[in-house]
């Protein structure tokens, strides 16, 4: 009974006034990122962020969490009607989602991708209450060296499975690290790679950085790759949303097994809804009778990857609020909004600030069911949305990204930050080097120091307490496991490519 | 090599009582590291491709360093000429940069985008925006 009476008590937090609203604006922000494509969720909550500061942090949760899920439900409508992924999670969906559009039954690809986005978000959240609250209790028993081990682990996975090379990835953690190191040591209160600036006094802003990491090397790639969007079917009426019964049991089995592997997707360091996706995908075709007419406008193609990328943003909150650890780098800026807002979240989380985590889950049953209200309806205005040339919208949303850096600090400084970040983000996306990494590591980065140096000291100065405590052993062996196989791939590809 | 050089100069400390510039340090030799395993499993394969060996500069499109310069630019002037002034003639580039051709859809726009995002920002949502050389014109 006690999941019930919690989820009560979330649910009153989240129809609060503020939460509400944060809770609609969140959701229909991120439909709006997710049908704008080029514009991801990543960008859209690094926007965003400076504009969380001034309120209470469960509403900046409610208002972040809304605009990540949110964006898989907007993803899907560009994917099909223009077969332009609005977001990455959504590539798979152009597979049959758009040849559903192009037989003239876009209306129940589209009914499909909400009512199946619908279903596994709210089953999800369901997963979310009651796993939380256990693993919570486990992880209560983890020491500093158990996070620190942790934390290699996440980023070890995220860099694993990142695009370019594994030591790319790992160079762009570093990188993270570093830039999370400038500024004052809260420990000893020296002054750290400074380089005597005034300025760095008070280390980098997480907004500025992602803003220009993500926002504006966005914006300057999309300025040079005007994307083709063929408006085909948006001359037609759309019509018939709902899924015919044939439909529905087609598609009630990928919308399950989606949710499952969406949600264990989610809580694995590392993955998330692109991953979800694509996976979900493989699985149905792997399952399906006919495994070759998938690509041709099979609803089960459309039904499990978005049922999927829903459920993994629910499974992505697990490590995030019962470990204070990130999964991914959009849970990473959730976990610096949280950290701006003075809350750390791990194992004492869901005991020190129970309205914070009853709230975002009662705000995720509300956003649902927001999104599946919004969703259909809107489709016409968000096609509408989709004539914007990009000639009008991306200034727009640069002058965007510079309001955002500075409203932080009022501070005309971070808005350099952000355009040399940007620069920065804009060259070594051109040289595949991911950025994903170096965030996380920049938000991870004085979480695992504090850990590192708790860990020595408890040890008297001995690196092997790592390698003796059982669960990080387990751990880090599992890092090595990951290192490893990453590497022989890559090997493996290169000689592919050699041949 | 800098970052591992100031970090030396800020104390590493003893693994008993690890100090500020410890973990700056280790992640300096970890980049070394990094950086020397790049350099020597380069592969032709990728050298032909252009992917790795490429310099930074021949990759970086015009376009992006002028708007990155642009917005630098931005940063200067924006407490002197004032938010409203300046936004209005960066949107003028960036709206000429983004493909726009029309001058007259370029100025309006700019000016639309300028005033609105003040009455947004500066105006409904209290952001302190400066007025620059339009308060003294005000006066």
């Amino acid at each position: 009974m006690e999941p019930l009476s919690n989820l009560l008590t979330g649910l009153h937090i989240a129809l609060q006034p503020l939460n509400f609203l944060c809770c609609f604006i969140g959701v229909f922000l991120g439909t709006l990122l997710g049908v704008l494509p080029g514009i991801g969720p990543l960008a859209g909550i690094a926007l965003l962020l400076p504009l969380t500061y001034g309120i209470t942090p469960t509403a900046a949760i409610i208002l972040l969490a809304g605009v990540y899920y949110g964006c898989q439900y907007g993803g899907s409508t560009t994917s099909i009607l223009v077969n332009v992924p609005g977001e990455v999670s959504s590539i798979v969906t152009c597979l049959d989602g758009h040849q559903m559009a192009k037989q003239g039954r876009a209306g129940p690809a589209l009914g499909i991708a909400a009512f199946g986005s619908f279903i596994a978000g709210t089953l999800s959240v369901i997963g979310l209450m009651l796993v939380s609250v256990p693993i919570a209790k486990i992880t209560i028993k983890f020491g500093p060296p158990e996070f620190f081990s942790v934390m290699v682990l996440g980023i070890v996975m995220l860099t694993s499975i990142s695009r370019g090379s594994t030591t790319k990835g790992l160079v762009m953690a570093t990188v993270g690290f570093m830039l999370s190191f400038i500024g004052i040591d809260l420990v000893s209160g020296r002054e750290r790679l400074t380089f005597e600036s005034t300025h760095l006094l008070s280390g980098i802003e997480l907004a500025p950085l992602t803003i220009g990491l993500f926002g504006v090397s966005e914006v300057l790639i999309n300025m040079e790759e005007s994307v083709a969007v063929t408006v085909v079917q948006l001359k037609e009426k759309i019509k018939g949303y709902l899924p015919t019964l044939k439909d529905w049991r087609l598609s009630l089995g990928p919308i399950l097994r989606g949710t499952i592997l969406g949600f264990i997707t989610g809580t694995i360091p590392g993955g998330g809804a692109i991953l979800a996706s694509f996976a979900s995908y493989a699985v149905e075709k792997r399952l399906s009778k006919y495994p070759g007419k998938f690509g041709t406008g099979v609803i089960e193609g459309v039904a499990g990857p978005e049922s999927a990328n829903n459920s993994a943003t629910s499974g992505a909150f697990i490590p995030l609020l019962t470990m204070g650890i990130p999964s991914n780098v959009i849970m990473a800026l959730l976990l610096g909004a949280l950290m701006i807002h003075g809350v750390r979240p791990g194992p004492l989380f869901l005991v020190e600030h129970k309205d914070i985590f009853w709230g975002v889950v009662g705000s995720m049953y509300i956003g649902n069911i927001m999104l599946l209200i919004l969703n259909l309806p809107l489709i016409p205005l968000w096609v509408q949305l989709l004539r914007v040339p990009n000639r009008f919208l991306l200034p727009l949303i640069l002058l965007l990204c510079i309001v955002g850096s500075y409203s932080v600090n009022n501070n005309i400084l971070d808005v350099l930050v952000m355009a040399l970040a940007g620069l920065a983000g804009y060259a070594l996306r051109k040289l595949d080097y991911e950025l994903a990494p170096l965030c996380l590591a920049f938000v991870l980065g004085p979480i695992m120091e504090s850990s590192f140096r708790q860990s020595l000291i408890m040890s008297d100065g001995s690196f092997l307490i790592f390698v003796t405590r059982p669960i990080s052993a387990v751990i880090l062996s599992l890092t090595t496991i990951v290192l490893v196989l990453s590497c022989s791939r890559m090997k493996i590809s290169e000689f592919k490519l050699d041949s | 090599m800098l970052v591992g050089h100031k970090s030396i100069g800020i104390e590493l400390g003893t693994p008993t009582s690890p100090g500020p510039g410890l973990m700056p340090f280790i992640s300096a030799l970890f980049l070394a590291l990094l950086a020397l395993i790049i350099f020597f499993t380069r592969s032709p394969v990728s050298d032909l491709k252009g992917e790795t060996t490429s310099t930074l500069g021949v990759r970086i499109g015009l376009r992006a360093l002028a708007i990155v310069s642009l917005i630098i630019g931005y940063v200067l002037f924006f407490k002197v000429i004032g938010y409203l002034i300046s936004s209005f003639i960066l949107m003028i580039f960036l709206f000429r940069f983004a493909g726009n051709r029309r001058w007259i859809s370029i100025l309006s726009g700019s000016l639309l985008a300028a005033f609105l995002s003040y009455l947004l920002f500066g105006v409904i949502l209290k952001l302190d925006l400066p007025k620059g050389v339009l308060l003294y014109l005000l006066k």
